[in-house]
């Protein structure tokens, strides 16, 4: 057996800067590697949008559709495949960020977190590292969602893509550090359905999400046509103004102010990771 | 590191988990390029040690020195020299045993040209170069330790701390393990430090560190130790109670460790050449079974806290692994 | 070190997810498609008339009667045109008794607006208009005069239109038809007249007057044809057909005979 070359050598110190950012690249490639070889995650990736679009969309649409010129219930420049379609670019964002997230519990809890917690690697930049990867994972997968934009006759230019990439962006960042918070609340390994039916359903179906509630168009209907505690959940959602600059981007319809999204999004993104690192300082 | 800096200090080290007194004032020094074991039974205090040495935990009072470099003040300096294997795995199952190695360097900052060739070298070195590619989760767990091994050297390190590194491996693995451990000690200058509770693996090691209770029972090299608390140790076990009550009593003074209450429980008696020959003159044919262990850590361990260092092994990483193979990934 | 081996089998699952959800974009969405060449027709409700989009002449039917015709022949059906008298005569297009029962498409005069778009699908667009002035001599300012106003076509901003003329003063009378809307300039009773761009542009050219668009702030739009929400399928396929007759010259061709400049299809997939 040889043994030439194991000796030990100095390594060259390079600048704290560029260990940090060469660590981000890293932690965040392992988390884009780790998604990529869950088939798992891929299968809801595909099936989400499949569902939600195709089925919900197609099965509801003839309900939506126009059968008279001038006389339609509800008076609104899109189609029902049209109004769902931002929703479920945005459905798949939340699934795959939270998913990332709970990887968080995962890592504490078979050692890998300590791996890393011993390298000199800032608390900020493991969490940063491991956001952004879940962050582009979640993109990912809501561009995935793009894909059926023909089927759902949205027409996208690619500038309109590029907006919607980016606003895409600042949604998963902050679905992800959510999902980083309420992991590290968790303290015993609680199964992804609890995320999924205690987090992301909730805030899924009360955010303008499968039905408009138009307050520019329809105002006095929307509070005749639903209960008022309804119209106050959608309202309070945050999830609802993210959804509609979104929506403001794909099929050019906005129910608010599109930059109050774009404001929601960067405050939660914010504030949520500032949280998620004042908890993960802790560990 | 300044020649006359041991490779780790520890003075008066105390910590405390609610009322137990995890470490209580443990003060030691490792010498460079020492292989130096931390022997003591399941919480006895050694992952405690090992978390405050490896910057993770904060200790009570006293301080700890890597390199010359405190352990509070100047982690980064600290985390730098050390090469960590926890008792938990902590390889990414998903990631290839190269992008694990490779994942190392990077967030311990190793430059690209350098990356690549410790990463070649240490995959020699553990014998895994054919499994570069293979996902971390197709080895097995003597390879997944191996590999461990590896990636705490990536980043040149010049301090290995290894928590249990043979736990729950199989005794071949665990012999393929010590002899990694021991060529690198040669051949890269570094300094080792191991604990286990595995007695018999210690025997190579310089200097053997008792501990028990978080307290520091007997630091010395092996044949010290054997020399100075090691005795010949007797094991009964008799055929009727009476007997065995009997011996108890009027040897009492002889006990070498807690008797179990069963009446199959072996009387451990402190013994030599013509202890055991007056025994088996008077007793010879009311025993069932008997058997004289040699001077060795065993007895010495049991000299030192009264008890038997044996069949304690179902620790934490056995449980961590059932865990897994239980729940698997539950992310979905 | 990423192994090609390595990168394939990575990228394999996010190709076949990549791919399978392209299949399913060609999953056709509904049935409009199928009813129409189930039925070998396709049916269109235009008004009476509306030149130059419809004129009742059977020599010179109209451009989106013309277009109707080459895009059904595109489709490979009939073209059963239907024609309504109520279209334009009537604000509220309720009255038009206009549905999915009677027609699959919408012609004669539809432009893309928010007022259409709440209703209606809409095909490609293929020529612009908004409101214009028509009058026997140039007029510098239409300050003081008394214009007739004719609003036949449905989606322009009538009350744009409206807030715009009473601004400038203007003494507005509603006309029905461009047969009053001339006799009344002719006659004098009125100074001229205000109305859809390319009826106003036929006119001028039938009786030698002058026409000008109105004012900026009044918006132009696309003339398009308007389908029902929710048939993407014929939508689909009344695109590819416009796109094809675009690209062979056909559209041009037409909309030169009545002397309309083409916009360029805008594709509106």
């Amino acid at each position: 057996m040889t043994i030439a070359g194991t000796a030990r050598k100095p390594i060259p110190r390079r600048s704290p800067l560029l260990v940090q950012l060469g660590g981000l690249y890293g932690i965040w490639l392992r988390e884009v590697k780790r998604a990529i070889r869950d088939r798992g995650q891929l299968v809801g990736g595909i099936s989400r949008p499949i569902l939600w679009v195709l089925i919900l969309g197609i099965g509801l649409n003839p309900y939506f559709r126009g059968e008279v010129y001038g006389e339609v219930t509800f008076v609104v420049p899109f189609t029902y495949l049209q109004f769902i379609f931002p929703a479920v670019v945005a459905l798949n964002i939340m699934y795959t960020s939270v998913q990332s997230a709970v990887s968080v519990i995962w890592d504490r809890e078979f050692g890998f977190l300590r791996e890393v917690l011993v390298s000199p690697m800032s608390r900020g930049t493991i969490l940063l590292g491991k956001v952004l990867g879940g962050a582009t994972v979640a993109v990912v997968h809501g561009s995935l969602v793009l894909i059926l934009a023909r089927f759902a006759d949205v027409s996208l230019t690619p500038m309109e893509v590029l907006k919607a990439l980016g606003l895409m962006a600042m949604l998963a960042f902050a679905l992800t550090s959510l999902g980083v918070v309420i992991a590290n609340r968790i303290k015993s390994f609680a199964g992804f359905g609890v995320f999924s039916n205690a987090v992301i359903l909730p805030l899924y179906f009360t955010s303008s999400s499968i039905f408009p509630l138009d307050p520019a168009l329809t105002g006095a209907q929307t509070r005749v046509v639903y209960p008022e505690w309804l119209v106050i959940l959608v309202k309070y959602n945050p999830l609802t103004y993210a959804i509609d600059a979104l929506r403001g981007v794909l099929i050019n319809y906005n129910q608010f102010d599109p930059r109050i999204g774009i404001l929601v999004m960067l405050a939660a993104g914010v504030v949520l990771f500032a949280i998620a690192l004042y908890d993960f300082r802790r560990v | 590191m300044t020649t006359s800096e041991p490779a780790i200090r520890v003075d008066a080290l105390s910590k405390r988990y609610g009322r137990t007194l995890a470490l209580d004032e443990v003060g030691f020094a490792v010498q460079e390029r020492e292989m130096f074991a931390l022997l003591g039974p399941n919480g006895a205090g050694k992952t405690t040690l090992l978390h405050i040495l490896c910057t993770i935990l904060r200790p009570d009072s006293g301080a700890a020195f890597i390199g010359g470099s405190d352990v509070v003040r100047e982690p980064l300096a600290a985390r730098r020299r050390l090469g960590i294997v926890f008792q938990e795995p902590s390889l990414d199952d998903r990631l290839t045993v190269h992008e694990n190695l490779d994942l190392h360097g990077l967030v311990f900052g190793v430059p690209r040209k350098i990356r690549r060739q410790r990463i070649e070298e240490m995959l020699d070195l553990v014998e895994l170069t054919g499994w570069a590619d293979k996902p971390a989760r197709t080895l097995s767990s003597g390879m997944k330790r191996r590999l461990e091994i590896a990636r705490a050297l990536i980043h040149d390190s010049e301090i290995m701390l290894l928590d249990e590194p043979t736990v729950g491996l199989d005794a071949q693995t665990r012999e393929r393990i010590w002899s990694y451990l021991e060529r690198l000690r040669r051949e890269r200058e570094i300094t080792v430090m191991v604990t286990t509770h595995y007695i018999e693996e210690v025997e190579g090691c310089d200097r053997v560190c008792i501990i028990d209770h978080g307290k520091i029972l007997a630091l010395d090299t092996p044949e010290a130790l054997k020399r100075e608390h090691g005795r010949q140790v007797l094991r009964l076990v008799l055929r009727n109670e009476s007997d065995r009550q009997e011996i108890l009593t009027r040897f009492a003074g002889r006990l070498a460790g807690e008797t179990g209450a069963a009446a199959e429980a072996p009387i451990l008696l402190n013994s030599d050449d013509a202890f055991v020959d007056a025994l088996l003159a008077e007793y010879g044919n009311r025993l069932r079974s008997m058997a004289i262990d040699a001077p060795s850590l065993e007895t010495v361990f049991l000299s030192l806290t009264g008890r038997e260092l044996r069949d304690q092994a179902a620790g934490a990483r056995e449980r961590t692994l059932a865990f897994g193979r239980r729940g698997g990934e539950h992310t979905r | 070190m990423l192994t090609r081996g390595q990168l394939t089998r990575d990228f394999s699952g996010l190709a076949v997810v990549v791919g399978l959800l392209l299949l399913v974009t060609f999953l056709p969405p509904d049935t409009s498609l199928s009813e129409v060449e189930a039925k070998g027709a396709i049916r269109a409700c235009v008004p009476t008339a509306y030149p130059p989009l419809v004129t009742g002449d059977p020599d010179r039917p109209g451009i989106d009667i013309e277009l109707l015709r080459a895009v059904a022949g595109e489709l490979g059906v009939r073209l059963v045109i239907a024609t309504n008298d109520a279209i334009g005569r009537d604000f509220n297009p309720r009255h038009w008794n206009v549905t999915r029962g009677v027609c699959e498409v919408l012609a004669g005069g539809v432009v893309n607006s928010q007022l259409t778009r709440s209703f209606l699908d809409m095909g490609p667009a293929y020529a612009q208009t908004g409101w214009a002035i028509v009058a026997p001599e140039p007029l510098d300012d239409i300050e003081g005069h008394t214009l007739g106003a004719l609003t036949l076509i449905s989606g322009l901003d009538r009350i744009g239109l409206a807030s715009y003329l009473r601004r400038r003063n203007v003494t507005v009378r509603v006309v029905r038809s461009g047969e009053d809307l001339a006799a009344g300039i002719a006659g004098g009773s009125l100074d001229g007249g205000v109305t859809e761009a390319l009826l106003a542009a036929g006119l001028a050219a039938e009786k030698d007057w002058w026409t000008a668009p109105l004012p900026a702030e009044l918006a132009r739009y696309d003339l398009v044809f308007g389908l029902w929400k929710g048939d993407l399928t014929l939508k689909r396929k009344i695109v590819a057909a416009f796109a094809k007759l675009e690209a062979d010259g056909r559209l041009a061709a037409i909309l030169e005979r009545y002397g309309v400049e083409p916009s360029g299809v805008v594709p509106a997939l």
